[in-house]
């Protein structure tokens, strides 16, 4: 055997043994999936996957704020990482840790989601949205109540009292978010009252608690829970999970009739519900109708590398976009048009929910969802106490203000597109 | 004459490379197995089992802690106190407990995971915790008091992540016990060449006693005696396998019986809890506050810690042979030494003749 020869098989045993071959192209990206829920975003990669011959190293977590922070601090952030908070998201771009996408589909996303995903910038995209929520609907028993349309704040209230003390289903506890359904019902009211310019200042911080427009959506909730019931509607709120509040719409006794919650709502009721959902009325003529609120899982781009910016149209794209909303059950809606068009959605409630995400007039961010989890947390908290006694309202407001001047300038962030 | 010299000379000396190459390999694969099997051991003796001893005691503690809040409030002590002494005690040894398994973690990324995701619940668990200290005695202290035990046992929260951390913990040292080194079938590694080597030992015997009419060659039957010496003190390491999944078995049964008096404490603490809370909102509960279940009278008593430490002490049995590691090639070194003490003279004789 001659030295040449020697010399190669030994470069190439040594090469074996040290693991030093040709490497396989990866990604990194954080979210917040677990279990069947990482399957299926799992199935939405996967032929990105298969197509560039490259591997996702894809981790979720709950706590996906508090691993991307600690991701971010160490200078090893993920290539890409979604988030339910696009007010996270704005304070990366804020600080330049945030890179813009380019290559988005203009003509598959309506002007208000392109403005919501600068992010309060003025010309930068700087967020994919991955699968988004309807809110500001409010769901009924179809079979009982078949048609139900309720269109203005006077026959909300109406309709209330003569269902009391069981007319809305109200579940407030959330494990570690208990109070979220709560401000899910103040956020409404106060964009169906005062407007998309009020709700974007108030989402901001630029608004404070005490002033007209707040108070009044806070005092519009406690009209509506005042035609339910008194102590005991506000007790069983405060102790009830909001799944189970949903179930109550079909339960065989004490069954309720209306429920505000957002379009994943369906996903609690029993298999064989028959169901269907209005708009939140407006409670002022100026707000116009196709206005709502919504709340989306954003996925944002932390390094340079172009197999994650390619990554992110993928995700951007028709077919990527329509495979969440198509599995089997999927309460999953994306923003993307094509998906509707494409005929994705097959009952008639999810076709008008895909409809109202893609077409609206106004689109307004979930207010928490925008805010410094702070001042998200200190919201939920103020729910359970105004809730506990409403005659305590003004201390609670007080409160909310203090957290809010506490606060480090955030960025400013458009809430509402 | 010359070619019967020279094929009985080159027989012996094939014969004394067989015997110095087995004897190579058994020491090769034996010490390598034993010291697999120590490494094995030693990797539960000080982290998996420790791991799976914590879990259950960070279990423990939690629902010791639980239950001293609930009854801080069920006995209105809460009005100086908040959830008390006790609770701050009990949960302060939860979280060391836990401290304790991440530094100790044998289930992997996966087990990792689940502790970051338990501290983050048991932060919720104590906040509502304290927010009910800080509401007492305003009715809201008993939202915050359900909050806080929903955070603790509702779907997917504390409880049901602490069990699928231990699931993962014990699946881990199960695992250990009975995967590679301590799979029973890798002792035909080290016991297939030891065989072979007998073999060829007693083979050359007889060889030798037929060439030249010696019925032993001392060297040969000393070479085989410390061949047997080597095998007993190889399988030595299947003894101390079993002496581990002995000390499994006691650890075992330890868990068992600390969750089970766990899960008599917590069950007492949340029928005091529902029960406070259904006098509270009298009537107006809502769907997931359940009726008051029955008391249970608490039979189960809290296992020994002296049982803790008694599986703790088996383990340490199980890797106390570490000494064996130096016998094992003192013996293979004999081996070879008597083989070639054994056949040396025969074929120099065979030189010699030649």
């Amino acid at each position: 055997m001659k030295l040449p020869t020697i010399l190669l098989a030994a470069v190439v045993l040594a090469s074996a043994l040290t693991g030093c071959g040709p490497s396989t192209a990866e990604l990194t990206v954080l979210g917040p999936w677990t279990g069947a829920e990482e399957q299926t975003f799992r199935a939405v990669f996967h032929d990105f996957e298969t197509s560039n011959h490259i591997t996702i190293n894809y981790t979720g977590t709950p706590a996906v704020n508090e691993v991307l922070q600690a991701d971010v601090q160490k200078g090893q952030p993920p290539d890409v990482a979604i988030v339910a908070s696009p007010g996270e998201l704005a304070r990366y771009a804020a600080a330049g840790q945030l890179r813009t996408i380019s290559g988005l589909d203009a003509s598959a996303y309506s002007q208000q989601w392109r403005t919501l995903l600068n992010l309060g910038s003025h010309d930068n995209t700087y967020a994919v949205p991955v699968k988004a929520d309807l809110k500001s609907i409010v769901w009924f028993n179809a079979k009982t109540s078949p048609g139900l349309r309720l269109s203005n704040w006077s026959e909300l209230l109406d309709y209330t009292a003569k269902g009391a003390p069981n007319t809305w289903c109200l579940g407030m506890e959330a494990y570690s978010t208990s109070g979220w359904p709560g401000t899910d019902w103040i956020e409404d009211l106060l964009l169906h009252q005062s407007g998309p310019t009020a709700y974007n200042l108030w989402a901001d911080g630029g608004l404070s608690w005490k002033s007209t427009e707040v108070e009044a959506a806070w005092h519009a909730w406690g009209q509506l829970l005042a035609a339910q019931g008194q102590q005991a509607v506000r007790s069983a709120a405060l102790l009830t999970y909001f799944g189970d509040a949903s179930k109550q719409m079909f339960a065989p006794r004490n069954r309720c009739l209306l429920e505000h919650q957002g379009s994943f709502a369906p996903g609690s009721y029993p298999p064989s519900a028959s169901y269907d959902f209005f708009p939140f009325p407006s409670l002022n003529p100026a707000v116009g109708p196709k206005t709502f609120e919504v709340s989306v899982n954003l996925a944002g781009l932390f390094t340079d590398n172009p197999l994650a910016r390619d990554f992110m149209t993928y995700l951007a794209s028709g077919p990527a976009q329509a495979v969440w909303p198509a599995q089997q059950g999927s309460r999953a809606y994306s923003v993307n048009r094509t998906v509707l068009d494409a005929g994705v959605y097959k009952d008639s409630v999810s076709k008008a929910i895909g409809n109202a995400l893609t077409t609206a007039n106004v689109l307004c961010l979930d207010a928490s969802d925008v805010m410094p989890a702070e001042m998200a947390d200190a919201f939920s908290r103020a729910v359970l106490e105004y809730l506990g006694d409403p005659s305590r309202l003004d201390t609670i407001l007080d409160g909310l203000d203090n957290v809010r001047r506490g606060l480090a300038n955030p960025p400013t962030l458009s809430a509402c597109g | 004459m010359t070619e019967r010299v020279s094929a009985t000379r080159r027989d012996l000396v094939r014969l004394r490379l067989g015997l110095l190459g087995l004897t190579v390999v058994v020491l090769a694969l034996s010490v390598w197995s034993f010291a697999a099997t120590q490494s094995v051991l030693g990797t539960v003796r000080n982290q998996t089992a420790p791991a799976v001893l914590d879990v259950a005691s960070a279990r423990a503690a939690l629902m010791q802690a639980h239950s001293a809040a609930v009854s801080s409030f069920v006995h209105q002590g809460a009005q100086l106190v908040g959830p008390g002494e006790q609770y701050t005690t009990d949960l302060a040894v939860a979280q060391q407990d836990l401290a304790r398994a991440a530094g100790d973690n044998a289930a992997g990324p996966t087990g990792s995971a689940e502790l970051q995701l338990i501290a983050g619940l048991l932060a919720t668990y104590s906040d509502w915790m304290s927010q009910a200290g800080a509401h007492y005695p305003d009715p809201l202290y008993q939202t915050d008091l359900w909050y806080a035990a929903r955070s603790l046992y509702g779907d997917d929260q504390t409880l049901a992540h602490l069990n699928t951390l231990a699931d993962s913990q014990r699946q881990e040292l199960d695992r250990q016990l009975s995967e590679g080194w301590l799979n029973p079938l890798t002792v035909l590694t080290w016991a297939l060449p030891s065989l072979a080597l007998l073999a060829l030992l007693g083979y050359t015997q007889r060889y030798l006693w037929r060439k030249f009419g010696r019925r032993f060659n001392p060297g040969l039957l000393g070479a085989t005696v410390l061949l047997l010496a080597l095998m007993a003190a190889t399988s030595t390491g299947l003894v101390l396998a079993g002496r581990a999944h002995a000390a499994t078995a006691a650890l075992t049964t330890y868990v068992t019986s600390s969750d089970r008096q766990s899960d008599a404490v917590s069950a007492n603490a949340q029928h005091d809890l529902i029960e406070l809370v259904n006098l509270g909102c009298s009537g107006g509960c809502g769907a997931t506050v359940p009726k008051t279940p029955p008391s249970e009278a608490l039979t189960t008593a809290a296992p020994s810690p002296a049982a803790a430490a008694a599986a703790s002490a088996e383990f340490d049995a199980a890797t106390d042979l570490d000494w064996l590691l130096v016998v094992i090639p003192v013996l293979a070194l004999g081996i070879a030494a008597l083989a070639l003490v054994g056949l040396q003279p025969r074929i120099d004789e065979y030189r010699y003749r030649s």
